[in-house]
């Protein structure tokens, strides 16, 4: 299992920065920095400023993603921040508020 | 959010098993209700009502308070554990441990203080502050160490300035001179030419009254004319150093150019800028 994983009743303020996977159920405040994916599970929420290579999000993030390959908002998503990423995906039901820059993917 | 965080409780429920793996770094707090498994790098306090495992190769750096704690890995700080505190033979952990039941075994480095016994409801909050006292056990070590080495530093050059401005006044005055001359390397050079006549002055004026007249009559004649100053002091100097009698003999005109290198100062200059 190379993936971090936050379980669900698991509280992290603070920062998180690595180049594995992380897997968000719990709540995580503060900043993340991934070399490699992100996901926010349903359930999950995230309030911090996310900077990684693909965002992946069925849960709840209140902060900045920055994709540098793409970011997935998923059905049940709820996003209230800028998005930054060359690809962003923005499925039918997905809850978005914020602006989304596509140029170049920074 | 909370909301929606409890409703995912019974779809993951336990079955996601917390895990911070090798490649990744937490700096602040963690707090939970499940069991959570450390294979990277943490820093900051870890509050769980469950059990909380330190693979090897995960580090923790902060405050831990939990049910059970297990440590494979490396472990820099306090904890406090409701269950039980077991540390393995590969487990290398420097801070105070508190817990009803702990287990050390055979292999495994620690540095700190143990307690057992019902202590956990005595220091509900031991664990929850990351940089306090008890963590600070090591730290404390190092900020005592810190302030220590930095009051001798300044020391050193205090005492020298002081027993170096303290002879000249005593008996050990005629010597003062040397020791006066020496820190002058310390300081820009310019001083060190001054402090020189200044320290063989001295030595005229210990040595007997007769040179405090060949001061007076060079101060006396300095107002009149300065050369005559001159002859008057580097009469001084050749009584005054010994060696520099031959030498000064030898060569007059060298001594009158060292005399007039080193004299122009505010006096000399006002009248030379005056007869000029």
């Amino acid at each position: 299992m190379a993936n971090t994983v936050i379980g669900s009743t698991i509280v992290i303020d603070g920062e998180i920065s690595g180049d594995e996977g992380l897997v968000v159920h719990g709540t995580v405040k503060g900043k993340i920095d991934l070399a490699e994916k992100i996901e926010v599970a349903q359930g999950g929420v995230v309030e911090a400023t996310i900077a990684a290579r693909v965002v992946t999000v069925h849960g709840v993030v209140a902060g900045d993603i920055h994709a540098s390959e793409r970011a997935d908002l998923r059905p049940e998503s709820q996003v209230i921040g800028d998005i930054r990423s060359p690809r962003v995906l923005i499925a039918d039901g997905a809850i978005f508020k914020g602006s989304v820059d596509m140029g170049n993917g920074g | 959010m909370a909301a929606i965080q409890r409703q995912a409780n019974p779809k993951h429920g336990d079955a996601i098993a917390t895990v911070i793996s090798e490649g990744t770094q937490v700096v602040g707090r963690v707090d939970g209700r499940e069991d959570l498994r450390i294979q990277g790098y943490v820093e900051g306090t870890v509050n769980l009502s469950e059990t909380l495992v330190i693979d090897n190769g995960g580090v923790v750096v902060g405050g831990v308070r939990v049910r059970e704690l297990v440590v494979h890995g490396i472990l820099v700080g306090d904890a406090v554990a409701s269950g039980r505190i077991v540390l393995h033979p590969t487990a290398r952990v420097v801070g105070d441990l508190q817990a009803p039941r702990i287990v050390v075994q055979p292999g495994a480095a620690l540095r700190g203080q143990l307690s057992m016994g019902e202590t956990e409801s005595e220091n509900p909050q031991e664990a929850s502050g990351g940089g306090r006292q008890g963590m600070g056990r090591w730290r404390t070590s190092s900020r005592v160490a810190a302030p220590a080495v930095a009051p001798r530093a300044p020391a050193r050059p205090v005492r020298v300035t002081r027993s170096a401005a303290a002879r000249p006044s005593g008996i050990l005055a005629r010597r003062t001179p040397e020791p006066v001359a020496e820190p002058g390397p310390r300081i820009p050079p310019q001083r060190a030419r001054p402090s020189v006549r200044e320290s063989i002055r001295e030595q005229i004026r210990e040595r007997a009254p007769a040179p405090v007249e060949v001061d007076d009559e060079a101060e006396a004649l300095e107002a009149e004319d300065h050369d005559l100053d001159h002859d008057g002091e580097q009469e001084a100097l050749d009584l005054e150093v010994d060696d520099g009698i031959d030498v000064d003999d030898g060569t007059i005109t060298t001594s009158n150019g060292k005399k007039q290198a080193a004299r122009p100062r505010v006096p000399a200059r006002g009248k030379h800028s005056v007869e000029g």
